[in-house]
C-alpha cells in the first residue's frame, strides 16, 4: 500500500506520496525573494535552513485561485523546496497496483498518471518533471 | 584504497615541491651568483625522483632523474644561463603535465623524446577507446568490490539532457552511493548534452531492484549494465576537495569543545536550580566561546595571498622572455590572509592584471607591483606599473566607437568614469591584440569576477605615469558584514564592501537631466535609481529627506534610494539550495537573530536581467 497526500489545484485533486514530504508546515512567514519569478513566492526558514518556496499553483498553471497557504517541505533528494498547495486533504492508503494508472503522456503537466480513487481523479504529481520546471525557471529569469 | 591515499599524498607533494622548483628557477634566474637556490632546486628534484620511484612512476622518476643531472651541471659549472633555465622550466612543466596524467589515472605520458633531445613531446595521441576499455577492464579485475555499471540513455526528445541528469542522479544517489560517473557531474553542470550517463553504483540493489526503481521515468530509453565502463581521461572519482590544518589549531578546536562541554552543564546546573547570576555568567562564557569558535573555524579557511601570487614570477619571466621586454616584479603584503574560496577565485584575475600591465603598460623596461594590505574587515590589492598609462582619449574615442557613450556623455565624462569604462565587454584600446591579451579583453571578466566575490574594482592612471588597479575585497565569503537597509517594509542587505557611503539628501537636492533624477554629490552629479523601481514594488510615499546610498553600478557611481537605513551587522550568508542558487538578484541570505530572512541583494545582477 502506498500513502498519499492529496491537495486541491483548482477543481482538480493532486496527491504525492507522503514519503516524498518531509513536513507540513503552515503559516510561516515567507520572505520575497528579490528578483524571482512570480511563481517562487519567497523563502522561509526552516530548522536554521532558507528553503525556497514553489507556488505550486501558479507554476501549473491555476492562475485566480486564492492564495495557496499550506506548505510541503519535500525531503531533500527533492531539493530541499516547498511547494505552497491549497486545501490538503486526509492521507489516502492506496494499492497503486490495483489502481489502473493512466499514463500521460505530456510533460507539460508534471503527472505521473491518473488513478481512480473512489470516484474520484487524482493526479500523481512527478516530483522529477517539476524539480526539472523549477530549474528551467531559475536559469531563465537566471543565468 | 590504502594505495589511493598515498596516491592523493603523492600528488599533493609533488605539486609543492614543482611549485617551489618553479620558485626557485625564476629566482636563480634573476640572480645567478647565489649558490644556495641552485642547492635547493637540487633537492626538490630529487625528492620528487624519491616520491615517484616509490609510488612506481617510471617516466616522472626518469625525468626528474634527468633535471637533477642537468642541475649537477649547473653547479659544477658554477653558472646557469637562461637556455638552461627555459629547458628546466619546460622540464618542470612536462612534469606537472605527468601530475595532471596521475590525477587523472592515465598512463604517464612519453618523457623521453625530452630527456633525449630537451624538446617537450608533441601532446598524448588519444587512445582508441577499445584500448582503454581493455585497462579498464584490467583495473577493475584486481579491484572486484568497485560496484555496480550502470549505463542510461534519454530518449532523444528530451531538450534539455543536462538538468534531467542532474535529477536523475539524485534519485540514483538514493539507490546507492555514486562511486563514479561519466560524464562528470561538472561536465554535466557546464552543459554536457550528453545522452548516455554511465553510474559507478555502490548497491546492496539487484539489477532488477534498480530497474524497478527508475522505470518510473519514462524519458529513460535504455536502462542497462554494461560489464566494463570504457575509460576515458575523467576516469576520476568525485574530488574530493581537502584543506591542511595546522595541528596548533585542531588543539585549540578540542580545547574549546573541552570547554563548551564544562559551559554546558554550568548551564544545566544553573536553569536547574534557577540560578539567575550563574545563567547569566554561563550565557556570557558561551558568548565567548563560540566568538572564539567562529573565529578558529575562519582560520581554517584562511590562505595566504602568496598562495596565489607565488605562481606570477614565473607568468612574469615567460612574458618578458616571449617580449623581449624587461620587468622588474615584486609583490608586498604576500602574508595577508583571505579566505581560500576568493583566493581561487582571484588566481586568473590577478594574472589577467599582471599580463595586461606588461603587455600594455610597460614599454621597453619597467616594473610591476603587487600589494596587499587590510583595511578593518577589507582586503585591497593593488596592481601598480609605471608604464605608459592608458591614455583617456583613446578610451573617449573607443567608447564612442563602440557605443558605449554618447557623443554627449564623452562631452562630459569624468576621467574617473572614463577609465570604468575600459572593463565594459568587448572593450580593447590594444591597436594589436597580441596572444597573451588584448588591453581590456579580459578586464571586464576581472571587474565581474571581483564583484561576485562582493569587492570593488578601481583603475586609477594617468598618461605616462603608469596605471593603478586596485581590488577591495572582503576577508571572508561566508560571513561579511552587511549594511541593513528598508524597501517597502521588507529587510534586505547590500555587501559593505558594495557600499561607498550612506546620506540623506532633501527634496531639494535633487535635479533633474533629461528624464533621470540626479544629485549633486562631491562636484560629480550621481543618477538616482529607486530600489523599489528596480524590485518592482510599489511606488512609497514621498519622504523627506530621503535616505540614500551611494554605490557603484555597472561601472558608475549612483545614488540607491531606499525607505530607511537600517544599520549594518556580521552575517552568515546562506546560499540558496540548487537549483534557486541560479536566480539572479540575490546572492544568498541569511537568518537574522529574531528568525527574519534576509536576502543580499546582487544589484548588478538585477539591472543586467532588467536590460537584457
Amino acid at each position: 500500500m502506498t500513502q498519499l497526500l492529496p491537495f486541491k489545484l483548482g477543481e482538480e485533486i493532486y496527491a504525492l506520496d507522503v514519503t516524498d514530504v518531509q513536513e507540513v508546515v503552515e503559516g510561516p512567514m515567507i520572505y520575497p525573494l528579490p528578483g524571482a519569478a512570480a511563481q517562487i513566492r519567497g523563502a522561509i526558514g526552516f530548522h536554521g535552513r532558507i528553503l525556497p518556496v514553489v507556488d505550486l499553483p501558479l507554476l501549473l498553471g491555476f492562475a485566480g485561485g486564492q492564495r495557496a497557504e499550506r506548505l510541503l517541505v519535500l525531503i531533500e533528494a527533492h531539493g530541499p523546496m516547498v511547494l505552497a498547495v491549497d486545501q490538503l486533504q486526509p492521507i489516502i492508503a492506496v494499492d497503486l497496483v490495483q489502481c489502473t494508472l493512466i499514463q500521460s503522456s505530456s510533460e507539460e503537466d508534471c503527472i505521473r498518471g491518473v488513478l481512480n480513487w473512489r470516484e474520484t481523479m487524482i493526479s500523481l504529481l512527478n516530483l522529477e518533471q517539476l524539480q526539472h520546471r523549477v530549474a528551467d525557471l531559475c536559469s531563465r529569469s537566471g543565468g | 584504497m590504502d594505495i589511493e591515499k598515498y596516491r592523493t599524498m603523492y600528488l599533493h607533494e609533488a605539486a609543492e615541491h614543482l611549485q617551489k622548483m618553479t620558485e626557485l628557477l625564476v629566482a636563480v634566474e634573476a640572480d645567478p651568483e647565489e649558490s644556495a637556490g641552485l642547492a635547493a632546486l637540487f633537492r626538490e628534484a630529487h625528492s620528487i625522483k624519491g616520491m615517484a620511484a616509490t609510488m612506481g612512476y617510471e617516466a616522472t622518476a626518469r625525468l626528474a632523474h634527468h633535471l637533477e643531472d642537468g642541475l649537477a651541471l649547473c653547479r659544477d659549472r658554477g653558472c646557469i644561463d637562461s637556455e638552461m633555465i627555459d629547458h628546466l622550466l619546460a622540464g618542470v612543466d612536462l612534469l606537472e603535465g605527468l601530475l595532471e596524467d596521475i590525477r587523472a589515472q592515465r598512463p604517464e605520458r612519453e618523457v623521453e623524446s625530452f630527456v633525449a633531445h630537451g624538446a617537450a613531446p608533441a601532446p598524448p595521441v588519444e587512445v582508441s577507446s577499445d584500448e582503454l576499455e581493455l585497462v579498464a577492464a584490467e583495473a577493475a579485475e584486481g579491484n572486484p568490490a568497485s560496484g555496480l555499471q550502470l549505463r542510461l540513455r534519454l530518449a532523444e526528445t528530451v531538450a534539455a539532457p543536462g538538468p534531467r541528469w542532474l535529477v536523475l542522479l539524485q534519485r540514483i544517489g538514493l539507490l546507492g552511493e555514486i562511486l563514479q560517473l561519466q560524464p562528470s557531474e561538472e561536465e554535466i553542470l557546464q552543459g554536457s548534452s550528453s545522452r548516455q550517463l554511465l553510474v559507478r553504483l555502490q548497491t546492496a540493489l539487484s539489477q532488477d531492484e534498480i530497474r524497478e526503481q527508475l522505470k518510473s521515468y519514462r524519458e529513460l530509453v535504455a536502462i542497462d549494465f554494461p560489464i566494463e565502463l570504457p575509460a576515458k581521461g575523467n576516469k576520476k572519482v568525485v574530488p574530493r576537495n581537502t584543506v591542511r590544518v595546522s595541528t596548533d589549531l585542531l588543539d585549540h578546536f578540542i580545547n574549546l569543545t573541552g570547554e563548551l562541554i564544562t559551559n554546558r552543564y554550568q548551564l544545566q546546573s544553573a536553569a536547574a536550580e534557577k540560578n539567575w547570576g550563574d545563567l547569566d555568567e554561563g550565557l556570557g562564557q558561551l558568548a565567548r566561546l563560540v566568538k572564539n569558535l567562529h573565529h578558529q573555524v575562519l582560520q581554517v579557511r584562511m590562505m595566504p595571498l602568496e598562495s596565489v601570487t607565488n605562481r606570477l614570477p614565473r607568468a612574469v619571466r615567460d612574458l618578458c622572455r616571449s617580449s623581449g621586454k624587461q620587468v622588474s616584479f615584486e609583490v608586498e603584503g604576500g602574508a595577508i590572509e583571505l579566505d581560500r574560496a576568493i583566493l581561487e577565485e582571484l588566481a586568473d584575475p590577478l594574472t589577467h592584471m599582471i599580463r595586461n600591465a606588461i603587455d600594455h603598460g610597460i614599454e621597453s623596461c619597467g616594473k610591476v607591483q603587487v600589494k596587499a594590505w587590510r583595511e578593518q574587515d577589507q582586503v585591497l590589492i593593488q596592481v601598480t606599473d609605471n608604464g605608459r598609462g592608458i591614455d583617456p582619449d583613446m578610451v573617449r574615442q573607443r567608447a564612442l566607437q563602440r557605443n558605449l557613450i554618447s557623443p554627449a556623455q564623452a562631452e562630459t565624462i569624468r576621467e574617473y568614469d572614463l577609465l570604468q569604462l575600459i572593463c565594459q565587454p568587448g572593450f580593447s584600446t590594444a591597436q594589436q591584440v597580441t596572444t597573451t591579451s588584448g588591453r581590456g579583453v579580459g578586464m571586464d571578466v576581472v571587474k565581474t569576477a571581483v564583484e561576485r566575490l562582493g569587492g570593488v574594482l578601481l583603475i586609477d592612471s594617468a598618461a605616462g605615469e603608469g596605471t593603478r588597479i586596485t581590488m577591495k575585497l572582503p576577508l571572508s565569503m561566508a560571513i561579511i558584514r552587511v549594511l541593513l537597509i528598508d524597501c517597502d517594509q521588507i529587510l534586505m542587505a547590500l555587501p559593505i564592501t558594495r557600499v561607498l557611503q550612506t546620506l540623506e539628501i532633501t527634496q531639494e537636492e535633487i535635479q533633474t537631466s533629461g528624464k533621470q533624477l540626479v544629485i549633486s554629490h562631491q562636484g560629480e552629479l550621481l543618477p538616482l535609481l529607486s530600489l523599489r523601481r528596480i524590485l518592482k514594488r510599489t511606488k512609497g510615499p514621498a519622504r523627506n529627506p530621503l535616505p540614500l546610498v551611494i554605490t557603484e553600478l555597472l561601472g558608475r557611481r549612483v545614488g540607491l534610494v531606499v525607505d530607511r537605513l537600517v544599520g549594518q551587522r556580521e552575517v552568515f550568508v546562506q546560499t540558496l539550495p540548487a537549483p534557486f542558487d541560479r536566480l539572479r538578484g540575490n546572492s544568498g541570505g541569511t537568518i537574522l537573530g529574531d528568525g527574519q530572512i534576509v536576502f543580499v541583494l546582487d544589484l548588478q545582477s538585477l539591472l543586467e536581467k532588467r536590460r537584457g
